[in-house]
């Protein structure tokens, strides 16, 4: 028996500032596969964007004409060259907003980098998303409303001692988007929340 | 490896991935049938699965309602892949968490269609490592039991993670068959590092 091998060299939190925001959409519908929910980009040249935790939800607010699944995957988006467009602002470089200490200075996320769906979705900028999503949420709302998303818990990167979070460069991100196309008459809440540490890429 | 891994005291020495998949939309899957699997072949490496995550949604309700069940099982001794599932694309920044890792070594890793994966030649331990359950009425949506619950392997200073050398890997079975009628996707998301075998 023995214990993963140790690397000395980092820090369990570190960084100029901690970040955490929590965004909403309006009630959307007949969104389909593919279409993006919620979505940031990192911008900063010489600091590393560290999300450590992540929750996406749902509620069913109008119920679905046929009950079905409602699924959402979380991308990395790598090699962006045009912010996303569309749906309402993120905008954590107003000073203060998302600081969990106001010490920190603003976020450097730029401002327009990052956007939760209005009753359209977000429209994709340009970037490369990966094949796969790192993390899926799943639901089956009925033919009544107020179902919510199966999984209501917050998904944590990188804060045990032997875990990694995940680390954005510049010009990469995380979007958001829907898996199963919604049907007719359905509408949904969708809720984002991410929480970060912004620290200098020569770190690293 | 080049990988350089600041952000935690004792996190292995290599590069960090994740993954999630989703299924086809699995029926009438048989006891011991494969839903997912994956597949560690290189010698200079050791995978360390750190996190892995199981759930399922019913989208088409059973006939009767029924157990359903999954067990995670060490595959070791592979001599050949398994196949006829959805290959997962692992080329290039894929499952990477920091894009400054190099590309990950898995070899495969798959899930189903609306058919099981095939299995290919290897030995599944007795017992499953983990499993996971939940009941299917005949109403659509069931879920696992606990749809959030997310297993760590060593991610704890007094725990051990699950260490894949080459050509060993893992498998999602079925434990119990699936009845008619009823539709599931599986979903099965993974989280792992890479290290040298000088380290794991």
């Amino acid at each position: 028996m023995h214990a993963p091998p140790s690397n000395p060299r980092g820090v369990l939190s570190d960084g100029a500032g901690q970040f955490r925001i929590s965004v909403k959409s309006p009630d959307v519908r007949n969104f389909i596969a593919g279409d993006c929910i919620a979505s940031v980009r990192w911008t900063a040249d010489d600091d590393l964007m560290i999300v450590k935790r992540l929750k996406i939800g749902y509620v069913c607010t109008v119920a679905f004409t046929t009950p079905q699944l409602v699924d959402v995957g979380l991308y990395i988006a790598r090699n962006f060259q045009v912010s996303d467009l569309g749906g309402s602002v993120i905008v954590p470089s107003v000073p203060n907003t998302g600081e969990l200490d106001s010490r920190a200075g603003p976020s450097a996320i730029a401002q327009n980098n990052g956007r939760i769906a209005s009753l359209t979705p977000v429209s994709a900028g340009v970037r490369t998303l990966s094949a796969h999503p790192f993390m899926s949420v799943t639901g089956f709302p009925t033919a009544t409303a107020g179902v919510v998303s199966d999984q209501q818990v917050e998904w944590t990167f990188g804060d045990t001692a032997s875990a990694y979070p995940i680390v954005l460069r510049c010009n990469e991100g995380i979007v958001v988007n829907l898996l199963t196309a919604m049907g007719a008459a359905g509408r949904m809440a969708f809720y984002f929340e991410i929480e970060w540490d912004e620290i200098s890429g020569n770190r690293n | 490896m080049a990988s350089r891994t600041p952000y935690s005291k004792i996190a292995p020495a290599g590069g960090a991935y994740r993954i999630s998949l989703k299924s086809g939309a699995t029926t009438v899957l048989n006891a011991g049938d494969c839903v997912w699997s994956c597949r560690w072949t290189s010698t200079t490496l050791r995978a360390i699965i750190q996190k892995l995550r199981v759930n399922w949604v019913v989208t088409t309700a059973f006939d009767a309602a029924q157990l359903l069940d999954y067990g995670l099982y060490f595959a070791r001794a592979f001599t050949a892949t398994d196949s006829a599932g959805t290959a997962s694309t692992l080329t290039g920044d894929n499952c990477k968490l920091d894009t400054n890792f190099p590309t990950t070594a898995f070899a495969d890793i798959e899930i189903a269609t609306a058919a099981a994966v095939t299995a290919g030649t290897r030995t599944l331990d007795s017992q499953p490592l983990v499993t996971r359950n939940g009941w299917a009425t005949t109403t659509a949506g069931t879920v696992a039991a606990d749809p959030n619950v997310e297993y760590q392997f060593g991610t704890l200073d007094a725990t051990n993670p699950i260490t894949l050398r080459a050509d060993e890997g893992l498998a999602l079975n079925v434990l119990t068959t699936m009845g008619a009628s009823g539709v599931v996707r599986v979903y099965v998301e993974m989280e792992w590092t890479e290290v040298p075998v000088n380290l794991a």
